[in-house]
This record gives C-alpha cells, structure tokens and sequence, in this order.
C-alpha cells in the first residue's frame, strides 16, 4: 500500500483512479487510510458483495480471497486482470503502471500475445508480458 | 483454465467509500481509467 501511494502521482497523471475493495468495515478502512495518508478512494465491502460480483462475473478469487488488480478502461472495459496465489505474488507498480500506459498498446497485439494477457498471470508471466509488450511497442 | 472475462465490461458497482461518498465505477466511463485493487485485508 504505501508503494502504492508513492506511485499514486503516475497513475493520477495517467488519469487513472485507484479503488481499494476490502471486506473490512469503514471505520477500520478509516483507521488505516487516515494513518497510512493514502489518497486512494477506499470501498469497504463487509458484505462481499462486489468481491463476489468480480469472483462471478471475471473469476476472480478463484483460489480463495487473494489479492487481484483488474484495470478498467474510459470505455469501462476490464483490459487486464490479475490475481495472485500468494500475497506476495502481486505485481509491482511500475509493472501496473506499465500495463496501464501500455492499456491501448495490448490491443495491438498480436492474439497470442492477447491470450496471454488474458489469462491468469503469475508474476513471472506478468513480467515476461511486459518485456514482449515493450519490444511489441519499440 | 479458469476462463478471465478480458476486453469485456467490467462489472458496475456502487459502494460507499469509507467517508460515505458513494462511488459508482461507470461514473469513471469516459473520464479516466480505473485500477481496482482487490485487497485481502490490511492487517
């Protein structure tokens, strides 16, 4: 999170929007965006509801209720999906943020290279793409 | 192979942020991009 916040300034130039969904309540999302200074708009979720609209409709969470970034296009398109096996198994910022820049770059691509951004990625996977993306894009 | 709605709508949602504004995702349409971050918990 606090890697977050430093990288908040790029995103926000890039006109993007960062929406934290938790299962915590608003007072703990309070607490902890008020002591971390986080600028991000923060969506308590006790009930689960849209953590299970996204597990439904996009498969996330498939593996249980590990981390997931789905960046979302102007069009409101879901352009690239993410989740984790592990809590530490989620991509760094400058990897969100190159995707993010890169959002109608990916629609370019050739379709296998598609099909790799649609599935679920390991960040292995994740790193891989975006060197092929960066070499697609040079 | 779970199977990733890619390029497809995103789901819309409402949600009340946690000093009461309510925050619709398709009020972004148009506007600005939007990464939803998915968090397990804080603590």
């Amino acid at each position: 999170m606090a890697q977050l916040r430093q990288d908040w300034a790029k995103f926000s130039k890039r006109d993007a929007e960062i929406l934290v969904i938790g299962p915590e309540d608003a007072q703990a999302f309070a607490d902890y965006f008020t002591k971390e200074d986080l600028p991000f708009v923060g969506l308590p979720n006790p009930d689960h509801s849209v953590l299970k609209l996204y597990g439904q409709e996009i498969n996330l969470f498939k593996l249980g209720r590990m981390p997931a970034q789905v960046i979302v296009d102007k069009q409101g398109q879901a352009r690239f999906v993410h989740y984790g096996h592990a809590m530490s198994d989620i991509p760094t910022n400058e990897e969100l943020y190159l995707l993010n820049n890169l959002g109608r770059t990916c629609l370019a691509l050739p379709k296998s290279a598609r099909h790799v951004m649609a599935m679920p990625l390991s960040i292995e996977r994740i790193r891989r793409t975006v060197r092929a993306v960066g070499r697609v894009g040079s | 192979m779970p199977k990733v709605a890619i390029n497809s709508t995103a789901p819309d949602f409402v949600l009340t942020d946690y000093q009461g504004r309510p925050v619709r995702l398709s009020d972004y349409r148009g506007r600005k991009q939007v990464v939803l971050v998915f968090n397990r918990g804080f603590f």
